[in-house]
This record gives C-alpha cells, sequence and structure tokens, in this order.
C-alpha cells in the first residue's frame, strides 16, 4: 500500500485515518471565516450618533411651515423639526395642508447633534391662529464647502451610518421621494456642522443634481441661519 | 455515481458536509453582528438592515475564496480533496447567500421609495450604474452556474462544454472584486477591507500558480518517447500498489497507469463525470476510483461496474526492460485491454 490513509470517497465510511485531517482542516477553514468576519465587523466606521426610536411616538405643537422643507416650528421656541413620511418620502398631505396653520403632529423622533425630524404619523389641526412668523434669516456669507450631499433622514436616524457610496441609491431614491438633503463638515476646529440643501434661489434641491448625492462634492453657495438650521443656498455643485 | 435523476443523492457525508457549511454560515453572521455591536454599541450602532447586508456580503465574498481555494488546494495536498467531493453544494450556498445580501440591499436601499426597489439601487437617475450593478452582474454569473451545478446539466452538455461554462467563476470573482473595490473601499476608511480583499487575491493567485506550475512542471518532465512512438512511463516497482502513475503525451493527454498487485493498466486520467484527475484516486473494489466524486471504472476496459454506463478511453501498456510504456494512442472509450505484469519484459 502507499502508506496514505486513503482517498476521501463521498459515498463510503471515512477512513478513520482521515479523521483528524478532516477535523483539522474545517477547524482551520472555520476559524479562517470567523476571523475574518470579526475583522471585517471591527472594520466599519463609526456609524454616528444618530436615533430613530420608534419604541414610541412623540407630539410636538408648533406651525408647520415649508420653505422649501415642511418643518414644524414648536411653540417652545426651540429649532425647527423637519417633517417627513413613513418610507422614503416627504410629509403625507394632512401636514402640506396645514402649511402656515398651527398644528400637533404625532411620529417617531429621528434625530442627531441636536437635529431633529419627525417621522409623521398622525396630524391634527392645533388651536393656535398659526398666523405668520417672524423668520429672519441672518447671513453666514459665501463659502465653498467640501462634502458629501446626504439624505436627512437616513443620515439623522433611520438608516445608519447614512452616508458614502454603498448608501448612494438609497440617499438618491430619499431625496427624490421628497425627504430633504443636507450637507455635513467640520470645521478647523473639529466641530461638526449641518446645513439643509437648496437651490440659489431657495427652491428644494433639483432632480438633476441628484447624482451627484453621497459623492465628495465642493458646494458653493450662500449660508444663512433660519429656525435653529443652517442652510446652503447653493450656487454650483461640483465633483 | 447514480443512473437516475435525483435533485441531490443524498449521502451521511454530504449531510454533515451541508451542516457543517451552514453552522459556519451562520456562525460568521452572529460573530459579525456580536463584534459590530461591541465595537459600535447600541444606541450608536450601525442600522440593523446594513449590518445584515454587510454580514451576507461579506460571507458570500468569503465562500467564493474558499470556493475557489478548493481545486488547487486539491491539487497541491489531495488529502484535502474531501473538501472538493461537495464543492457544488458550497457553490450554491455562495449563490445562495449572496442572493440574500442583494435581496436585503434591494429591500432596504431600494425599498420604502416612489420607485421600482431593484432598479432605484441598479440604475442613477442620469441612466448611469454604479458598483451595485456589477455586483448584480456576478449574481448572475452564480445564479447560471447554480441552476446548472446538477449532474442533470453535466450529463447534457458534456464535461468540457460544462466545465468551461462553469469557470465562469473566475468571471463573478473579478465582478465581486470591482463590486467591492467600487463600493466598499470608497464608503470605508479602514485598512481592513483592502487588506482582507488583497489578501483573498494573493492566496487565491498563489495557490493557483503554484499549483499550475507543478502541474506543468510534471507534464514536462514525462514525455519521454521511445523509438516508435511509445511513451515511457517508469520502473513499475515505483508505482504504489493499487495507486496510479500519470504521464502527459504529446498531444496534452494524461494518462493513469494503474497498479494492482502486479498487474499494469492505462486509463484516460479524466473521469467522465466531471473531468476529475482519475490518476490521483486508487483502486478500491478492483476499480480505479476518482478522487473527485468516487466515479469507479474497471481498470482493464475503462467501464463504470454495472448498472452505471461511463466509459473512459484505455491504452495499450508494454513492459520493455524494466520499464513500463505507454502507447500513445487512446483506444474508443470501454475498449478491453490486456494488463501486462511488471514482470514482463525482463523487469528488475
Amino acid at each position: 500500500m502507499s502508506g496514505r490513509p486513503g482517498i476521501y470517497v463521498i459515498y463510503r465510511p471515512l477512513p478513520a485515518a482521515m479523521l483528524t485531517l478532516v477535523l483539522a482542516a474545517v477547524g482551520a477553514l472555520a476559524g479562517l471565516m470567523l476571523g475574518t468576519a470579526a475583522a471585517a465587523a471591527l472594520g466599519q466606521r463609526d456609524p454616528g450618533t444618530g436615533v430613530w426610536d420608534t419604541s414610541s411616538a412623540i407630539t410636538l405643537s408648533g406651525t408647520i411651515v415649508a420653505e422649501p422643507y415642511p418643518m414644524l416650528l414648536p411653540d417652545d421656541g426651540a429649532a425647527g423639526v423637519l417633517l417627513v413620511g413613513v418610507g422614503k418620502v416627504g410629509p403625507p398631505q394632512e401636514v402640506l395642508d396645514l402649511i402656515g396653520s398651527s398644528a400637533s403632529v404625532t411620529g417617531y423622533r429621528l434625530e442627531r447633534d441636536g437635529m431633529r425630524m419627525l417621522e409623521v404619523q398622525s396630524t391634527s389641526a392645533g388651536e393656535g391662529s398659526g398666523g405668520p412668523i417672524a423668520r429672519t434669516p441672518a447671513d453666514r456669507g459665501e463659502h465653498a464647502i467640501a462634502t458629501e450631499i446626504l439624505d436627512s433622514k437616513c443620515y439623522l436616524g433611520a438608516m445608519k451610518p447614512g452616508s458614502g457610496e454603498g448608501h448612494q441609491a438609497c440617499a438618491i431614491l430619499c431625496v427624490r421621494g421628497g425627504i430633504p438633503p443636507m450637507i455635513s463638515w467640520s470645521d478647523a476646529a473639529g466641530v461638526r456642522h449641518y446645513a439643509l440643501l437648496t437651490t440659489a434661489g431657495g427652491e428644494p434641491m433639483r432632480d438633476e443634481d441628484t447624482s451627484l448625492i453621497a459623492e465628495p462634492v465642493v458646494v458653493t453657495g450662500t449660508l444663512t441661519a433660519r429656525d435653529g438650521w443652517l442652510w446652503m443656498a447653493a450656487d454650483r455643485i461640483e465633483r | 455515481m447514480s443512473v437516475q435523476y435525483r435533485a441531490v443523492n443524498w449521502t451521511r457525508h454530504k449531510v454533515v458536509y451541508d451542516l457543517v457549511l451552514a453552522g459556519a454560515c451562520v456562525a460568521f453572521v452572529g460573530v459579525f453582528m456580536v463584534m459590530s455591536m461591541v465595537v459600535h454599541p447600541p444606541p450608536n450602532e450601525v442600522s440593523p438592515p446594513i449590518l445584515v447586508m454587510r454580514a451576507l456580503g461579506t460571507l458570500a465574498i468569503v465562500l467564493l475564496h474558499v470556493v475557489l481555494a478548493i481545486g488547487p488546494l486539491a491539487r497541491l495536498w489531495p488529502r484535502t480533496t474531501f473538501l472538493l467531493a461537495n464543492r457544488r453544494h458550497l457553490g450554491v450556498a455562495t449563490f445562495l447567500v449572496a442572493g440574500l445580501h442583494a435581496f436585503v440591499v434591494y429591500g432596504f436601499y431600494g425599498g420604502f421609495g416612489v420607485e421600482n426597489p431593484v432598479l432605484a439601487v441598479l440604475v442613477r437617475p442620469d441612466g448611469s450604474v454604479g458598483f451595485e450593478f456589477v455586483g448584480f452582474l456576478a449574481l448572475l454569473v452564480l445564479l447560471v452556474m447554480a441552476a446548472t451545478s446538477h449532474d442533470f446539466w453535466l450529463a447534457l452538455l458534456g464535461h468540457g462544454v460544462w466545465k468551461a461554462m462553469h469557470m465562469a467563476v473566475y468571471v463573478a470573482y473579478a465582478l465581486v472584486v470591482a463590486h467591492v473595490v467600487f463600493g466598499v473601499l470608497r464608503s470605508e476608511k479602514s485598512l481592513v477591507f483592502p487588506l482582507l480583499l488583497l489578501g483573498g487575491a494573493l492566496v487565491l493567485g498563489g495557490l493557483h500558480l503554484v499549483a499550475g506550475g507543478r502541474e506543468w512542471r510534471r507534464d514536462a518532465a514525462s514525455s519521454d518517447e521511445s523509438e516508435d512512438g511509445w511513451i515511457d512511463v517508469g520502473d513499475p516497482h515505483e508505482i504504489p500498489d493499487k495507486r496510479a502513475r500519470v504521464v502527459c503525451l504529446g498531444s496534452g493527454n494524461r494518462v493513469a497507469v494503474f497498479r494492482d498487485g502486479d498487474r499494469l493498466s492505462a486509463l484516460s486520467n479524466v473521469c467522465a463525470h466531471q473531468g476529475g484527475p482519475l490518476g490521483e484516486g486508487e483502486i478500491l473494489d478492483g476499480c480505479a476510483t476518482c478522487p473527485w466524486h468516487g466515479y469507479q471504472y474497471h481498470t482493464e476496459n475503462g467501464q463504470s461496474p454495472p448498472p452505471y454506463t461511463e466509459k473512459i478511453p484505455t491504452y495499450e501498456l508494454r513492459v520493455r526492460g524494466g520499464r513500463v510504456e505507454v502507447n500513445p494512442r487512446p483506444n474508443e472509450p470501454g475498449t478491453p485491454t490486456t494488463p501486462v505484469s511488471i514482470t514482463e519484459g525482463g523487469a528488475s
């Protein structure tokens, strides 16, 4: 005989001398696989501090505005809360019907670094008049910001990390569906800033710009502060 | 071996193989999820659907590497052939895991919106395509291979065509690499991912080069011809009992010269099933047995024992001056030959 343990034949009993080899090979392969799983898991970037709390809905009261993205300006004077629908769409018609009016909006909270959004579950007209609101913007000047265009719902917590090439298709779908686009960048001191993105004229982002979502881009335009948010009115968006 | 159609010819080994494979897949996803939660614990965790799609995508790539490594591994270290015996189940598992990955991606990245979920992922609004489309192409290749993996297709197409078709696994691998480079590597900054991808490519490339190089050297060293064109096989006593020596003919065909006691017989080295290296098997139950899937052939006529019907070419042998020689002209598959004795012709 050859002195080898015999060949492995799938329909015959395993030669006894091969058992140790089989166990060792399977163990080595399993170890390699699980080691790869651990390494790949540990290599993932930090998804950030976004929250999507679907454990209980909250109700906020205030005035609904929509220039250009639907938002609730709370009665307590806190920063505006973006309003979106269930899924990758803007808020439901019942919200749009109450633009300019006082309302109570119930929904699930999304929040990152103090910026809030409600995924609207229900809306009811409020008791206040919902009359004109002073929303004077503060000019922050012209800027050219190297950034990435994000969809605010995923980035605030619905689909963490909600950024990067891997998330591009989802982000495009969200923005095309009515989710407000936003940008994020760090200043020289390392402080993170966020701004909702509009056209130069303050309109919702153009459809042709959606192909630049989740790409490294430079957004040039005018920054203003309003309703507790920064807004970037983009003159140019370039790769 | 089989003489009738069955979805899967289950054996105890296949059941154990598949259970181990399934367990490894579940453990992989579990380790990925747990380690992800450890490094980014709640409430600052990666969203669960994304974790699942990442875990499944990574697992599919790892399985594809294992599938591709098994072939050269078995050539370099024949004792690892047991990994190869059920490789098709591993290939189908790779497709299923990749398909699940795509399903989760289409569901969560493409779903819940105002467009078709699959198209939303595959095609950008300007008509261009991204890395997802490359992954989709890889999945299509894996689908075709999984769908045609059964012996039914092997018998229908013949192992030459079938094998050539299934070499498309290398196309799938190239597409998967591109999918990762243009997707993951553009999003993730950790060096872990390029290092894992590069490491996998180096291991696979190295295994294939070493295995191919060894085979090439062996073929080049075994083509000495006598004056009448017969090919020298060597000293018959050096062929281990119940095993074979493989020689390469000038035509590039390989012959397996089997020794069974003091008798020698020559068969094509190519198994009629999947083209496995018959000469790397051994004689069991009086038959040359392929190390890949256990297909058997009588050494004196190249025919599978009844009720099986496979046949492979046989070759004439002679022993002269203590050396065994093979006639390079193959006989028709299944042609009986007379075994020669190792002591014929003045053997030492």
